[in-house]
C-alpha cells in the first residue's frame, strides 16, 4: 500500500543556540514515519550524535518545537512544517 | 492594542518602550533594561552573540504578555523586545516596561514578564571572552520528558 498515511517524509529540524557547534549545518533533515512522535524525532537524533556525548547530553535536556508551540514527548510530528530542536534557553 | 512584543538585530529603544507605556490614567511605569555585562562566572566578557527562534519567540512574548495582563489586570501596558546578533558590552539586550494607574502592578507586571521571559522564551546567548574562547551559557530546559 503506498498513500499518504504510510508513505515516509522528510522533515527538517533547525538548530539554534548550543546545538549549533554540533552540527555543520543549520539543520538537520531526516526521513520518518507518518506515525512518528517526538520521542521517536529525539531516538533519531540521538543515533546521528552516537559519538558525541555532550550533544547526546544537550539533546536530552532541548525540547522540539515549531513555529508555533513547544512540543510533548508524545505529539505526533506534524505534517508540512519545520521543526526546531531548543536547547535549555537564557534570554535576558 | 496594549501589549507590544517583537525581536529585532538592530539598537533598543528605551524611550520607545516608555512612550508606548503611557497613558493619561497610568501614574506607575516600570522599566527595565538588561545590558551586557563584562564579567560571567569569574571569567572577563567581551561581548554576547544573542541566538533567538524569531517566529516561536514573539508567540512565547505573547503569550507571556497576556499571562501578565490577565494576573495584573486589563488596564495595564506591556512593552518586551529582545534583540538577537552580536552585542558588546553595555548593549541592550532586553527592554521590558508596564505601567498602570499604581505602581504595584506595574513592578510586579514587569518583572513577572522579565522572569518568564528568561525562563521560556526560545534566547540563547554566547558568551565571548578575552582569551578568546566563547562559550553557550546554560540555561533553564523547555521540556520536562523522562
Amino acid at each position: 500500500m503506498d498513500n499518504a498515511a504510510t508513505r515516509v517524509r522528510e522533515v527538517r529540524i533547525n538548530l539554534f543556540g548550543g546545538f549549533r557547534q554540533f552540527h555543520d549545518e543549520p539543520a538537520i533533515s531526516l526521513e520518518i514515519e507518518p506515525a512518528a512522535t517526538v520521542a521517536t524525532l529525539r531516538r533519531r537524533i540521538a543515533e546521528l550524535f552516537d559519538e558525541d556525548v555532550k550533544a547526546r547530553e544537550l539533546l536530552k535536556a532541548s525540547a522540539f518545537a515549531t513555529d508555533q508551540r513547544v512540543l510533548g514527548e508524545d505529539d505526533r510530528i506534524p505534517a508540512d512544517q519545520d521543526l526546531a530542536l531548543l536547547p535549555p534557553v537564557c534570554g535576558g | 492594542m496594549n501589549i507590544h512584543v517583537d525581536t529585532t538585530d538592530q539598537p533598543l529603544d528605551a524611550a520607545a518602550a516608555l512612550e508606548f507605556c503611557a497613558a493619561p490614567g497610568h501614574g506607575a511605569v516600570d522599566l527595565f533594561i538588561g545590558r551586557v555585562r563584562d564579567f560571567n562566572q569569574g571569567k572577563p566578557v567581551l561581548g554576547v552573540s544573542y541566538d533567538l527562534h524569531e517566529a516561536l519567540c514573539r508567540n512565547v512574548f505573547r503569550e507571556l504578555a497576556e499571562e501578565t495582563v490577565a494576573q495584573w489586570g486589563s488596564d495595564i501596558r506591556l512593552w518586551l523586545t529582545h534583540r538577537h546578533g552580536r552585542l558588546d558590552i553595555g548593549e541592550a539586550s532586553v527592554i521590558a516596561a508596564a505601567s498602570s494607574p499604581h505602581r504595584n502592578e506595574a513592578f510586579r507586571a514587569c518583572r513577572q514578564l522579565v522572569e518568564q521571559m528568561k525562563h521560556r522564551a526560545p534566547i540563547w546567548k554566547q558568551e565571548h571572552y578575552t582569551d578568546g574562547d566563547s562559550e553557550w551559557v546554560q540555561g533553564h530546559a523547555l521540556c520536562s520528558h523522562g
